[in-house]
């Protein structure tokens, strides 16, 4: 009955009728130290983000944004609660591809060129026949003349660019990013950002941005979901009440500060 | 086009000529100290004589130095088959890898000449049993060098791969086997000495064909340059070898940091 069900699931979702909003609910996660102590580093955390929202999960390290993370793209169970992203079981939408995945890290294979590394989703699970031309991703990642460079030859930014059109190139509704630009150069950084922002807005994918930087979070998002380090239950929702599209001379903006100010307040909660 | 050639000749000098220049040096030494000295050539002849003895027995030293090639070449890939094969088995349960492992080590740790002559009792004179004695003596390092570079997979790396709904298999031909190159390459460099250190062996127990089998004859009748000759050859296909296997290795692994600050020319 359940494999029925999740045949079907696996149908509507392919013909489109996909709603890819992720609910979190009750998600409980806790880990041992070696000298059998109990760490709570998620308890009982509920929260909800709808299609095509951008919202950043922000707080101090070891807090459990990482682990939050895992446990919706399925890669992690929880000891108690459950996700589902637009519907759907985090393993089953692991089978339909509809989770894109970027590390802080760029964790390209550097044994492929760059094509090969975008096209590596494409390749998992593979059904005879299937083609899907990449090169328009490619382009608009901006890593066009380098299709066939090996990664070291690239940049850190450019490795994270081709990171970014292997997370999009099976086209997921979903964006799961962990700190994504942490290891960037500054100037690096704030250009990605925007890059980021001009490729949400053509395919509106939902996105779950993890950072523990508060002005990039008001920058990108939607919404800021603060998590502290101390009370491991407790998530606060701060609305990013900005127009779009976002510009670069926001760092200036008065509410663009307060913003960040709530923000860096929630967070010494 | 011609700038381009004599630019690949200087990079070819600039590699071979201190080790060539060392190595004259080490046997003008050689050679004076044994004219001076007027040591007896049954004890140790001058490098001359020895050079003159392998020119002079040129299509014998080349029969036997392809038998113990191929002998060693063969042992060589037998064992690094297997050892690939006992790395990808092991590497899907820590169960499986503690009940093998251990089986692997004491065909390791036994001695490789106390095994050789059983091989030649079980298997006859032919080239199997030198082979499997050469193929012995590289599986080891081979299996744990690769088992440990399927380990050493970046975890981001199948992290994302397991978020694509990949399978066990997926992730191993995808990932984990790609990045155990440079580990077996590493291993690589270890075993293809062996190899060739596993066919001598297993020569002087059995048969009349190789190097090994010339060095046991030379030595039952004092004849130090036949032996030394046979010496010399196996030096120089060690050297071959070893050279083989960085050059693939340089071509391999072009994209491994390993390969950043190598030597120009291979």
């Amino acid at each position: 009955m359940q494999e029925l069900k999740n045949i079907l699931d696996g149908a509507s979702i392919r013909n489109g009728l996909r709603a890819n909003n992720i609910v979190v609910s009750g998600v409980s996660k806790s880990y041992f130290s070696e000298e059998g102590q109990k760490y709570n580093v998620l308890d009982s955390i509920n929260f909800e983000i709808g299609q095509s929202e951008f919202v950043s999960l922000v707080g101090p390290s070891g807090c459990g944004k990482t682990t939050m993370l895992k446990i919706i793209c399925g890669l992690i169970n929880p000891d108690r609660g459950n996700v589902t992203l637009g519907g759907y079981s985090p393993a089953i939408s692991q089978k339909n591809k509809n989770i894109g995945f970027v590390f802080q890290d760029p964790a390209l294979l550097p044994w492929r060129t760059v094509i090969e590394n975008i096209r590596l989703p494409l390749e998992i699970n593979k059904q005879p026949n299937e083609r899907k031309d990449i090169t328009e991703l490619v382009s608009f990642v901006g890593l066009e003349g380098f299709e066939n460079h090996y990664p070291y030859q690239l940049s850190g930014g450019m490795r994270q660019r081709v990171s970014l059109a292997r997370a999009l190139s099976a086209n997921p509704g979903i964006l799961l990013m962990d700190e994504p630009f942490a290891s960037l150069d500054e100037i690096t950084r704030e250009s990605m950002r925007y890059e980021l922002l001009r490729l949400w807005n053509t395919t509106k994918p939902t996105v779950l941005f993890v950072t523990h930087n508060c002005a990039e979070a008001v920058l990108l998002s939607d919404r800021v979901l603060v998590m502290s380090g101390s009370k491991s239950n407790q998530i606060i929702d701060i609305k990013i009440s900005l127009d779009r599209p976002r510009v670069a001379n926001l760092e200036t903006d008065g509410d663009f500060n307060k913003l960040i100010h709530r923000i860096k307040r929630a967070l010494k909660d | 086009m011609l700038l381009e050639y004599l630019k690949q000749l200087r990079k070819l000098l600039n590699f071979v000529t201190p080790p060539i220049l060392v190595l004259l040096v080490l046997f003008s030494v050689w050679e004076f100290s044994v004219r001076i000295s007027g040591i007896a050539e049954y004890m140790l002849p001058a490098p001359s004589v020895i050079i003159m003895q392998i020119i002079s027995n040129l299509p014998d030293y080349a029969y036997d130095t392809g038998v113990t090639l191929i002998e060693a070449i063969g042992g060589f890939v037998l064992g690094v088959i297997i050892a690939m094969l006992g790395a990808v088995i092991m590497y899907q349960s820590r169960i499986l890898e503690r009940g093998l492992l251990p089986v692997a080590v004491l065909i390791k740790v036994t001695p490789i000449i106390a095994i050789a002559p059983l091989f030649v009792i079980w298997l006859g004179f032919g080239l199997i049993p030198k082979v499997l004695i050469a193929a012995i003596i590289t599986f080891f390092p081979v299996l744990v060098n690769c088992l440990a570079g399927m380990r050493a997979t970046s975890s981001d790396i199948t992290d994302l791969l397991k978020s694509l709904n990949a399978s066990r298999i997926e992730i191993m031909f995808k990932a984990s086997i790609p990045s155990s190159y440079p580990y077996l390459f590493a291993a690589f460099k270890i075993a293809i000495p062996l190899s060739v250190i596993g066919a001598v062996v297993g020569e002087w127990f059995s048969g009349d064909k190789g190097l090994g089998s010339v060095i046991i004859r030379a030595h039952y009748n004092l004849d130090m340059p036949e032996l030394f000759g046979a010496v010399f050859i196996l030096g120089f296909v060690g050297i071959l070898l070893t050279g083989m296997v960085w050059y693939l290795e340089k071509h391999i692994l072009f994209w491994h940091d390993s390969q950043k600050n190598q030597d120009e020319f291979l």
